[in-house]
């Protein structure tokens, strides 16, 4: 019989981490927390 | 124990044309930082040659053509790969470039106003589709000519036509392929893909074209997503930025194609149980195959168009230049890392390793989409000015 697992998991698709990870970066910059991003 | 949160699974993506070579076991944040660690170094390598030989060749005066860093990222990712290999402890990490390359495309909206995205888009459409119906003609009798079966046929021929690798796995559940013509398909797309890197920007120079045009002709021809976005940025930034978006206008339409293919195999009786059952809730379908971080991307250049507005109050609700500049640039950072993976996880070896058929009928085909779309990109310059 198998066990459940315990662990905590956050399995989203590769599309839902990127749009969560754009958000995220697209909110920091428009409070103003990271500013002037050189390339 | 920094996290035990499960992160993005990629290890059926790394790479995806060697099944069984799997990256480290566990998909951790901590287990993802060497690999992501080893993009920025090979990718920030290609960017500090990039502007060595820029400073240097200046300085001595030696005539000698901008090469984009893209080229040397990519460059320096095979060496590795293919000379040592990428150890275990980097590929949980390595395979995260797919994620960095959609977290890009998403930012790069910040660069584009949806005035613009719906003009090209539109005219990218128009030109998808008429590039997909021929290569879907073309590639099914280049198919049935070299003798290939109908399965491996389709796949090379939504490989070729829509947006390679993603469309070909979407495609192998509903026709019910078999992995190794799935594996066939996808080794020739990316054989053919790691070409095109080296020979369109040199065919877009030779034929003088505008970034706008070399950018969509490289987003319609290019079938991987990521080798369409370096296959543009080795040509200039704004080409890259172009490509794109027209790629983005192919991978929207993954999920008809995959419908049509699979509504076709079970009017023929081809289909499993399971590929029929698929097909009981089409919204559904359409929407499990809708690549979700398009809406991203149109989201953020909602966002941008705002802020350009002469409203204040309208304004207020987008992103300012500054902000647009510095979004922008993340998405460049994002795409150094993809471009390193792109390097990262071409295996030579393997893209050898496949039979000659699939090869020869993907290259004859490739060659062919590659003119055809050539011909229609410069027809729309003409005559749209693009």
């Amino acid at each position: 019989m198998s066990t459940p697992s315990t662990r905590p998991s956050l399995r989203l698709s590769t599309d839902a981490w990127a749009i969560l990870l754009a958000a995220a970066l697209g909110l920091i910059i428009r409070f103003g927390l990271l500013k002037n991003i050189a390339w | 124990m920094a996290t035990s949160t499960n992160l993005p699974d990629l290890r059926s993506e790394y790479p995806p044309h060697t099944p069984g070579r799997g990256p480290a076991d566990r998909s951790t944040l901590l287990g993802l930082l060497p690999g992501i660690a080893l993009l920025f170094v090979v990718g920030y390598a290609g960017k500090f040659v990039e502007h060595f030989l820029n400073t240097y060749t200046k300085a001595h005066h030696i005539t000698f053509p901008n090469i984009e860093y893209v080229l040397w990222a990519i460059l320096f990712g095979i060496i590795i790969a293919n000379a040592v290999g990428v150890p275990r402890i980097f590929r949980a990490g390595v395979a995260t470039y797919d994620l960095w390359l959609k977290a890009g495309i998403i930012l790069l909206g910040a660069r584009f106003i949806l005035g613009d995205v719906l003009k090209l888009g539109g005219i990218s459409l128009v030109l998808v589709f008429i590039a997909f119906a021929f290569s879907l003609t073309f590639m099914t009798w280049l198919g049935r000519t070299f003798n290939l079966g109908p399965q491996l046929t389709t796949l090379l021929a939504v490989g070729s036509s829509v947006c390679g690798v993603s469309a070909i796995i979407a495609t192998q559940g509903a026709i019910d392929a078999d992995e190794e013509d799935s594996s066939t398909a996808i080794a020739a797309i990316l054989a053919l893909g790691a070409l095109s890197l080296f020979t369109f920007p040199l065919i877009g120079h030779a034929l003088h074209m505008s970034d706008h045009a070399y950018g969509i002709w490289a987003g319609l021809a290019v079938d991987n997503t990521a080798e369409a976005t370096a296959a543009g940025a080795l040509y200039s930034d704004a080409a890259g930025k172009y490509a794109v978006l027209a790629k983005t206008c192919r991978n929207a339409l993954i999920g008809f194609v995959v419908l049509a293919y699979a509504i076709q195999w079970v009017r023929k009786g081809l289909a499993s149980r399971a590929a029929t059952k698929q097909l009981d809730n089409k919204a559904a379908f359409l929407w499990q195959k809708f690549p979700k971080f398009v809406l991203g991307f149109l989201v953020i250049s909602l966002l941008a168009t705002l802020g350009a507005s002469g409203n204040p109050t309208i304004a207020a609700l987008g992103f300012t230049k500054p902000q647009l500049l510095a979004l922008g640039n993340l998405s460049r950072w994002a795409f150094l890392l993809t471009f390193a993976g792109v390097g990262l996880r071409t295996n030579l070896k393997d893209l050898f390793k496949q039979g000659a058929r699939p090869f020869i009928v993907g290259a004859v085909g490739e060659v062919a989409i590659a003119a055809i779309t050539l011909l229609l990109v410069l027809g729309a310059d003409h005559i749209y000015h693009l």
